[in-house]
C-alpha cells in the first residue's frame, strides 16, 4: 500500500512557502482599499476565470460532492450538469452579474444602499455575514480530514492539523488581500486542472468504465443512475436554485464580476466559466463513485442505515464515514510523488477558498456594517484595517467551529442550509432591485428577514422543531417562496417616497 | 428513460466535460500570463499614482 513519503512531504512543503511568499509580493502592490478588495479592478478574462474556478474549486467541494457521489451513485452527477447550464444561461444573458458591475459597487450590501437604503444595506450585510460565516464553518474541519486521510497520520493530529494550516492562510489573506487570492487562486488553477483530469483519467484506466458502471448497478440498482428516481424533484429544482446562488449570488462568486474590467468580461467570464462550474462538481462527484467501485473491489464493506449509505471499512479495517472515501482512495491508488502532487493540489484548493471566504466576510462586515453604522470607522484606511482584524477573528471562528460542531448531515446539505439564510433572500432582493421598478425597500428588508427561515433546515434545529419529515431541500425552496411573496406584499403594501428633486437614484432597473 | 440511455448520458456528460475543461484550462493557463503581467502594471501605476499625490501633497 502506498503510504505519503518524504517526497510527497517535500513537494507539500515546496507549495504552502510558495504561498507564504505570494503573500509577501502581492503586499508590495496594495496601495488602498480597491487594490485590497478587488485588485484595482484590473482582472483580465483567463486570470478571471481561473480566480473564480480558484475560488470555487475549493478542496471541500471536491470533498462533499465525492461525498456525494459515493452515496448517490451515477445519479449525483445531475448537480454540475445543472450548475453549468445555469451558469452559461448567467453568462450569456449577463442576469444579475452585469447589473451589479454596471452599479460599480465593490460588495452585494453596497448595492442595497444604492437601489434601497443603508437601513437594507446593514441588515443584507449582517445576514451576508451571518451565513457566509456559518457556511464556512466546517471547511476547515473537512480539509484537515482530508489530510489525515491521505496522508494517514494520526486522527489525533486533526486540531493540529487545523491550526496549521490556518495559520499559512490567514498570514498571506491578510497580507495580500484580493491580489495574493487571485495569484494563489491562479497557481491553484494550474496544478488541480491537471491534477483532476489526470486523476479522472488514471481511475477509468484502472477501474474500467464499464466496471465502474456494472459495480454500480449491481450494488446500487439502476435507480442509482436516475436523478429522479435517487434524488426526487424538489431536490433537483433545489440544485437549480443552487446553481444560479454558486454562480450570481455567492458574494466570492460575484466579486470576480466585480473585478472585472468591464461588463464585457463579465460575460465572457461567466460563460466560460459554466466549464468550470459544471466540472467542479462532476469530476470530483465522479472520483466519489470511483472510491465506491474501489472499496468493493478490495472487499471492503459499504455501510449504511435507513437514511442511505453513512460510511464504509476497508477490509480488517474500521468503520469510516463517507467523507473519507476520497482521501483513502487515494491514499491506497496514487503511487508516491503523485500523491505529493495531488496533495499539494487539494492545499492549494483549500488555501485558495479559504483566502476568498475570508476576505469577503471581513470585507462585508467592514464596509456594510461598521463603516455605514460608525461613521468615523468608514475612511479607506479605517475598513482595510477592519477588514484585516475580521479575517483573523473569522478564522479563530472557523476553527472553533470546526473542532466542536459535528453536522449530523452531508456536508453538501449543510453548506446548502447555512448559506441559505443569505441567499434565499438576496436572490429576491437582487432580482427585484435590479429588473422590478416597483420593489421597495420594505418588501427588500421583509425578504431579507425572510431568508433567516432556512435556519430550521440544519439537523439540530429540524429535530428540536420535530420537522424531521422536510428534508433540506423542501425547507430551502419554501424559504424562498416566502421571501418571493413578502418581496411582492412589501412592495405593493408599502411602495419607497419619490426621490427628492436631483437625487435620482443611479441604481434603478431604468438607470443600469 | 431505460438504464442503458442514462449510462450513455453520464458517460457523454463526463467525457464531454472533460475535454472542454482541458481545452479551457490550457487557455486560461496561458493567457493567465499575460493577465497577471497586467494587473501588475496596472497595479503599479496606481501606486505610482498614489506616490505622486503624496508627494503633491507635502
Amino acid at each position: 500500500m502506498p503510504t505519503f513519503g518524504a517526497i510527497d512531504t517535500t513537494i507539500v512543503v515546496v507549495y504552502l512557502a510558495l504561498s507564504v511568499g505570494i503573500g509577501l509580493l502581492a503586499n508590495r502592490f496594495i496601495t488602498g482599499l480597491s487594490g485590497y478588495l478587488v485588485a484595482g479592478r484590473s482582472l483580465g478574462t483567463a486570470l478571471s476565470i481561473a480566480t473564480m474556478t480558484g475560488s470555487e474549486l475549493g478542496l471541500i467541494t471536491v470533498m462533499y460532492q465525492a461525498q456525494k457521489g459515493f452515496t448517490g451513485g451515477f445519479a449525483a452527477l445531475h448537480i454540475g450538469l445543472i450548475a453549468g447550464i445555469v451558469t452559461l444561461v448567467v453568462g450569456l444573458t449577463g442576469f444579475i452579474v452585469v447589473g451589479l458591475r454596471r452599479s460599480e459597487v465593490m460588495t452585494i450590501p453596497e448595492f442595497y444602499e444604492k437601489r434601497f437604503d443603508k437601513q437594507t444595506r446593514v441588515l443584507g450585510g449582517i445576514l451576508l455575514a451571518l451565513g457566509g460565516i456559518l457556511n464556512m464553518g466546517l471547511f476547515l474541519q473537512v480539509g484537515s480530514q482530508f489530510v489525515v486521510g491521505v496522508t494517514g497520520i494520526d486522527g489525533a493530529l486533526l486540531s493540529t492539523v487545523m491550526v496549521t494550516l490556518l495559520l499559512l492562510v490567514l498570514f498571506y489573506t491578510v497580507m495580500g488581500g484580493m491580489v495574493s487570492v487571485v495569484l494563489t487562486d491562479y497557481v491553484q488553477f494550474v496544478v488541480l486542472s491537471i491534477g483532476l483530469i489526470a486523476l479522472v483519467l488514471m481511475s477509468i484506466n484502472t477501474l474500467g468504465f464499464d466496471h465502474i458502471v456494472e459495480v454500480m448497478r449491481t450494488q446500487r440498482g439502476e435507480g442509482s443512475f436516475d436523478p429522479t428516481d435517487e434524488f426526487g424533484g424538489s431536490y433537483i429544482a433545489w440544485m437549480g436554485i443552487m446553481g444560479l446562488v454558486s454562480c450570481a449570488i455567492w458574494p466570492t462568486a460575484v466579486t470576480r464580476a466585480l473585478a472585472s474590467k468591464n461588463v464585457a468580461v463579465v460575460k465572457r467570464q461567466f460563460s466560460f466559466s459554466a466549464i468550470s462550474f459544471m466540472i467542479r462538481f462532476l469530476l470530483p462527484c465522479f472520483l466519489g463513485i470511483a472510491a465506491f467501485v474501489f472499496i468493493v473491489d478490495g472487499g471492503g464493506l459499504i455501510l449504511s442505515d435507513a437514511s442511505g449509505i453513512t460510511g464504509f471499512s476497508l477490509e480488517g479495517g474500521e468503520a469510516q464515514e463517507s467523507i473519507m472515501a476520497l482521501p483513502t482512495y487515494l491514499q491506497q491508488m496514487l503511487p508516491v510523488g503523485v500523491l505529493g502532487l495531488l496533495t499539494a493540489a487539494m492545499l492549494a484548493a483549500f488555501m485558495s477558498t479559504h483566502d476568498s471566504y475570508l476576505l469577503c466576510w471581513s470585507s462585508v462586515i467592514a464596509r456594510d456594517i461598521i463603516s455605514p453604522l460608525v461613521p468615523s470607522e468608514s475612511s479607506p484606511e479605517k475598513q482595510l484595517k477592519w477588514t484585516r482584524v475580521f479575517i483573523v477573528l473569522i478564522g479563530i471562528y472557523v476553527l472553533f467551529w470546526g473542532l466542536v460542531y459535528h453536522p449530523g448531515q452531508d456536508v453538501w446539505e449543510y453548506l446548502g442550509i447555512t448559506g441559505a439564510v443569505y441567499f434565499t433572500g438576496a436572490i429576491v432582493v437582487l432580482t427585484a432591485g435590479l429588473y422590478w421598478p416597483q420593489a421597495s425597500r420594505m418588501g427588500a428588508r421583509l425578504s431579507l428577514y425572510a431568508g433567516l427561515a432556512a435556519i430550521v433546515g440544519l439537523t439540530p434545529i429540524k429535530k428540536a422543531l420535530h420537522l424531521d419529515a422536510y428534508s433540506a431541500p423542501q425547507i430551502g425552496l419554501a424559504t424562498l417562496a416566502f421571501a418571493i411573496l413578502v418581496m411582492i406584499v412589501g412592495s405593493l403594501a408599502f411602495p419607497d417616497p419619490p426621490s427628492p428633486e436631483g437625487e435620482e437614484n443611479t441604481a434603478t432597473p431604468e438607470a443600469l | 428513460m431505460s438504464f442503458e440511455s442514462w449510462v450513455q448520458f453520464w458517460q457523454v456528460t463526463l467525457y464531454g466535460g472533460l475535454g472542454l475543461f482541458a481545452i479551457l484550462s490550457a487557455w486560461v493557463i496561458v493567457s493567465g500570463v499575460g493577465d497577471i503581467r497586467d494587473m501588475f502594471a496596472s497595479l503599479t501605476a496606481e501606486r505610482d499614482r498614489a506616490d505622486e499625490d503624496s508627494k503633491d501633497g507635502n
